[in-house]
Order: C-alpha cells, then structure tokens, then sequence
C-alpha cells in the first residue's frame, strides 16, 4: 500500500491518510473487500505514531469508507457510504469553490471548465 | 485515578533575577507522546530538572502520576526514564558496563530490551564510553532509558546527536515502544520535524512562558494564514489573530482559531479572500516566537 | 552496583597500594640486614611506614573515591537514579573505609611476619617487645580521620585535585597553626586523632575524633543533598 505523508504540511498527518485512502478507492487502485494495512504495520511504514494511523482508520470507519473485523483485519467497505444527496454536495461544494476560482482566475470559459471536469470523471469511469 | 503522567500548576523557576521559568502550566496525558518545543534556553531543561528532582521550584507545583515531585522524588524516580541534555556518563564505563551498573536499581529492567534495541540502533556495547562518538553516547543513554520498563519517559533532545538514519530509527522506536507498553513520552526538542512525525501533544515554551499546549493535529486545523485583499481591513492583534502583515491592499492574517468565521467577517466587510492556508509546525512556532519579542 | 562502580573507581588507586604495603616491611628488612643498619630496623620502621602508607592511601582514596559525581559530570545520570543521595555519599564513604582497611591489615600482617622472622635474631628481640597496639590503633584513627576528611573536601568542592589540596594544606598547616596559638594566646588547640583532647583519657578522645570524622561526612551529605544540578 503505497501512501505518503508529509508531517510538516499542514494539514494533520490522520487528514492525509484519510484523503489518500479515499482517492484510492476513488480512482479504483483499492476494491471493495480489500484488505488494508493493520494500523501498527501502516504506522512503522510511515513512520508516525500509531495513535494517528488509528484515528485516520476510526474517522474512515465511521464514515463507513472501511470496515474492521475484530480480531480479523481492516478492509474496504462493500457500499458507498450511505449519506444523504445533500451531505454528499455539501461535502464537494469546497472542491467545486476551487475549480470555479481557478477557472476564473485562468479567464477559461465556463463549458471550458465544465468539460475538463468531465473528462476527469470520464478517465476515472474507464479504470474501474 | 490521576489521568495525567505530568500535570503543573505555575510552576517557576527563579535564579537570583533570572526567571529561567515562569508559572509554567503543563498537562501531559497519560500514554501520549508529547513534544515539548523551544528555542536553546527558553527552559525546557530547567522544566524538565523540576521534574525529576535535580532542581528545586521556586514557586509552582508539578506532579508526576499524582505525586509531588518535592515529596515523592523516588517514587517518581523509580518509574521515570530519564536522558540528560549533556549526554556525559561514565568515561571508563563502557555500554554493557553502564546496562549492568543501571539494571540493579530497577526491577522492571529488561535485558531482552537491551538486546533489541542494542542491535536495532547499531550501538557498540564494548567501547569505553569516552571513546564513543556523540552520536552513539546518545544511544547508549537512549538504551538504558529503554530499557528500564518505565511508565513515563523524559528525553531532553534526544535526537540533537543522532544522524538522519539513527532519528528515524529512534522514532520508530519511540513510536513503537509508546504504544505496546503504553507508556508516556515527554521528549523536548528544537526539531520540529520529528516533533510532528510522532507526537500527539506539542507544548511550544520561549522565555520560561508556555505560548500554546494542544494536541498537534489541533493546532494544525485550528492555525490557519488568510490572505484577504481589501482596503482599511482590521490590523489589530489579538488572542486569535496572532499578526498581521500588509503590503498594500493585500493583508495576511496568521489566525489561531475559527478562521472561517473571522473570514467571513472580513468577507462582510468587503474584504476578498484570496487564499485560506494551512501551516507547518515550524511556520506555527516561529509566528508563537515571534509575536512574544 | 554502586558498590561495585566505586570499586571501579578506586581499583588501580588499591592495588598499587596493596602491593606496596605487602612488600614495604620485608624489602625494607632485606635491605637494612643487608647494609647492617640493624639498629634502626624494628617497630620504629613498622609504625612509620604503617603510617606513611596508611596516610597516602586516606588521602588517595578520600580525593579518588569522591570525585566521579561532579567531575565527571555525571550527577544528573546518578541522582536521577531511584536511590537517595545520602546513599551515594555514604556509599562511596564506604568502599574507601573497607579499602583502607585492608591496606592497613595486609601492611600490619606483613609487618608483623617481617618482625616475627627477624626476632629470631638476637638483634630484633629487645626492640620487638615495645611496640604497642596503641600506636597502630593512632595511627589508625588519624587515617580514617584524614579519609573522611579528603573525601568531604572533595565531595564538596567537586575536584578530587582541589579536595585533596585543601586536606593537605589543613593536615599540614594545622600544626603551625596551633603553634602559633599557642605561642600567641597560650591555647592548646587540639590537633590530631592519636593525641588527647586536653584531659581527657586517650579512649574517649579517640572516640570523639571518629565522631568528628563521620560529622565530615555528614556535612557532605547535607551540602549534595541541597545542592542543585
């Protein structure tokens, strides 16, 4: 499992492990039912405090983003996560907020946007 | 049932007209890593002294696992690892030397401990200890601190001697170790990096005043650096806003907490907002130091 | 384990003077035999080589056995170690005394085996009757007098060079000092262990004399208890 954290960013080191593991699954490099690193084995490999793997897998559990048998190992969740329509947006709106800066600032058209948004989730569509 | 490995209440230290600490506060959890953070002489050794009972308190009081360190210096003592900022021992001695004279005043001491971690860090255990480069005295001193079983670790810069390689090792270890004996580590240190690798708490100390204590990944989500465009926005510091910096229209504010509401505000007030960052622990503890001076 | 790291300490220091002290007396005796200096051979050679080598050791060890801690710099490595401070002083004190001990039983039995083999000859026999257990049990006093001296010395100024200056300038200048007493304000200052305390008898001066070593020690004591690392 290749992950990457950077202690000295700032964002906190959980943060970055929770966003990778869902770009992962995201982008289909992690299945559902895949077993994920145990929480001691994730820590040694990144070399952090085992308190912060653990944190980063409880926040992606309760989230229902993995699950873990007791006693049997962690692994990606069968479903989607459950939300709500409107909490799903709201989680996107700050990504959508970036693009729409950026776009702007770049003075590209809105279908010029648009369209680069799509072919992203066209690629993504083709990998699963 | 005391929850707290290391618990201070004003605690000070006064030599002659020099406050080398002044009504220092700290909380450290027990089973947690905590970084305790500063420059070379804001008190860090001095706080640390108190402690263990090498140095009185002026004033204050501090208590480790609910024990005064004034009263109860030895039973503190037996459970307390300790290594020193002067990483000076024994000069005659050599490692094994030093093991066999430190294993007789701990009972919890173990030797299986001593193998593991004598081989995990490459130390060289036949060598007179004066002959040992700094480096491996910082070892040898980390190895008799591991290997005595103890529920609460003090490591004044542990790190300051050690190459890259022998850091990361050390970390893993202290990583490790914190989790499967549970035990507490209080490590002070100038080196952010590896202060953010694993702990959990950071204390930032600068002139014997202790500036924030929180848990790290707190302080990581509350620090934020808004940079605003605008005219006649606010340039008053406070508790939240730790500085401002203009130049022209452009303002940066380095907030402490709810920075999206103080956006927000700067928002109503016409302000545009044009970035919201977050901060490195080096960019956080130089902003903390800064703003003291 | 402390014991054992004092032992380290004071190990060369010992054996050297182990050594001497075994061999002091019957080279001693070789030597005079054979030059015929037989007269002066006998308990006045015994008694002030006992002395001699018993005083170099009291110092040597006083100034060796004490000075690790602090010169070292290895106070915040032992007193951070479960064990009271009064321990490691007392401690310290003690693998001095025992060492002393033996020096002085190994130069006393090699003294009184070089005597017992020449007191076959008729030139030994009248001198052999007159030494006296007193004059080893003085000497003897004044030794760990001087031991626990050096050693407070160099516990409390942190150098076993210092400590040992300071001991010596004492052992040596007190004489001159009571002289000077003496001569100026007609006291008698009490000087060393061996001599009576004004009138009183010679046992119970002895006694306070020990008395006034352990306060020595004592005083360490109290001065690293308070001090601050």
């Amino acid at each position: 499992m290749l992950f990457h954290v950077n202690p000295s960013s700032g964002v906190p080191i959980y943060l970055q492990i929770e966003t990778q593991v869902k770009n992962a699954i995201a982008a289909g490099a992690l299945r559902a039912d895949q077993a994920l690193p145990s929480v001691r084995k994730l820590a040694a490999e990144l070399g952090i405090n085992p308190t912060t793997a653990a944190r980063a897998y409880q926040n992606l559990e309760r989230d229902g983003v993995i699950t873990t048998i007791p006693g049997g190992g962690t692994y990606v969740a069968e479903n989607v996560p459950r939300f709500l329509k409107s909490e799903k947006l709201r989680r996107l709106q700050p990504y959508a907020r970036q693009i729409a800066v950026e776009g702007a600032q770049l003075r590209l058209t809105n279908d010029e946007i648009l369209k680069t948004v799509r072919d992203e989730l066209d690629s993504l569509g083709e990998r699963k | 049932m005391n929850e707290l490995a290391i618990d201070s209440k004003d605690l000070t230290k006064t030599y002659g007209s020099i406050r080398a600490v002044g009504g220092i506060n700290l909380s450290v959890p027990r089973g947690a890593i905590y970084g305790f953070l500063g420059r070379n002489g804001a008190g860090k050794t001095t706080t640390i002294k108190m402690l263990l009972g090498l140095t009185r308190p002026t004033a204050g009081t501090a208590k480790v696992f609910g024990m005064d360190v004034s009263a109860e210096c030895m039973a503190i003592l037996r459970r307390t690892a300790f290594v020193s900022e002067k990483k000076t021992l024994y000069p005659s001695l050599t490692a094994s030397e030093l093991v066999r004279f430190s294993r007789g005043f701990y009972p919890t001491w173990s030797d299986s401990a001593v193998e593991k971690y004598a081989r995990l860090l490459e130390i060289p255990m036949k060598q007179r200890f004066e002959k040992l480069s700094n480096g491996n005295q910082t070892k040898v001193w980390l190895l008799l601190a591991l290997s005595q079983g103890a529920d609460l670790l003090i490591l004044d810069e542990p790190t300051t001697a050690l190459d890259p390689v022998s850091v990361d090792q050390l970390l893993h270890v202290l990583a490790e170790d914190g989790l499967d004996r549970g035990c507490t580590i209080f490590f002070s240190s100038h080196q952010l990096e590896e202060v953010e690798r694993i702990a959990e708490y950071a204390g930032v100390i600068d002139r014997g005043k202790l500036l924030l204590e929180s848990r790290l990944d707190d302080i990581k989500s509350e620090f934020r650096l808004i940079t605003a465009a605008g005219n006649s926005l606010p340039t008053q510091t406070s508790p939240q806003v730790l500085s401002v910096v203009t130049e022209g229209n452009f303002y940066r504010y380095v907030v402490t907490k709810d920075a999206d509401s103080f956006a927000s505000g700067l928002s109503q007030n016409g302000a545009t907002i044009t970035n919201v960052a977050t901060l490195s622990l080096r960019e956080i503890f130089l902003q903390l130091v800064r703003k003291e001076q | 384990m402390y014991f054992w790291k004092c032992w380290r300490d004071t190990r060369s220091f010992f054996i050297v003077f182990l050594i001497i002290a075994a061999i002091v007396m019957p080279v001693a005796a070789i030597v005079c035999v054979g030059t015929h200096l037989v007269e002066d051979f006998g308990t006045s050679a015994f008694s002030t080589t006992f002395g001699l080598i018993l005083t170099a050791v009291a110092l040597g060890l006083g100034a060796v056995g004490a000075i690790h801690e602090f010169a070292d710099k290895t106070a915040h490595f032992l007193f951070t170690k479960p064990r009271s401070r009064a321990y490691f002083v007392w401690a310290g004190w003690a693998v001095g005394l025992a060492e002393l001990a033996a020096v002085a039983a190994v130069n006393f039995l090699a003294g009184w085996a070089t005597l017992s083999h020449y007191s076959k000859n008729p030139f030994h026999s009248a001198l052999h009757g007159s030494m006296t257990a007193q004059n080893f049990l003085d000497d003897l006093i004044f030794c760990i007098w001087a031991y626990c001296l050096t050693y407070s010395l160099t516990v409390l100024l942190r150098n076993g060079l210092k400590g040992l200056g300071a001991s010596m300038a004492i052992l040596f200048g007190l004489p001159f000092f009571a002289a000077a007493v003496r001569w100026r304000w007609h006291i008698d200052l009490p000087l060393f262990p061996g001599l009576p305390l004004g009138s009183l008898p010679l046992v119970v001066s002895n006694i306070i004399w020990i008395l006034i070593a352990m306060f020595f020690v004592l005083a360490a004591q109290l001065v690293v208890e308070r001090a601050e690392m």
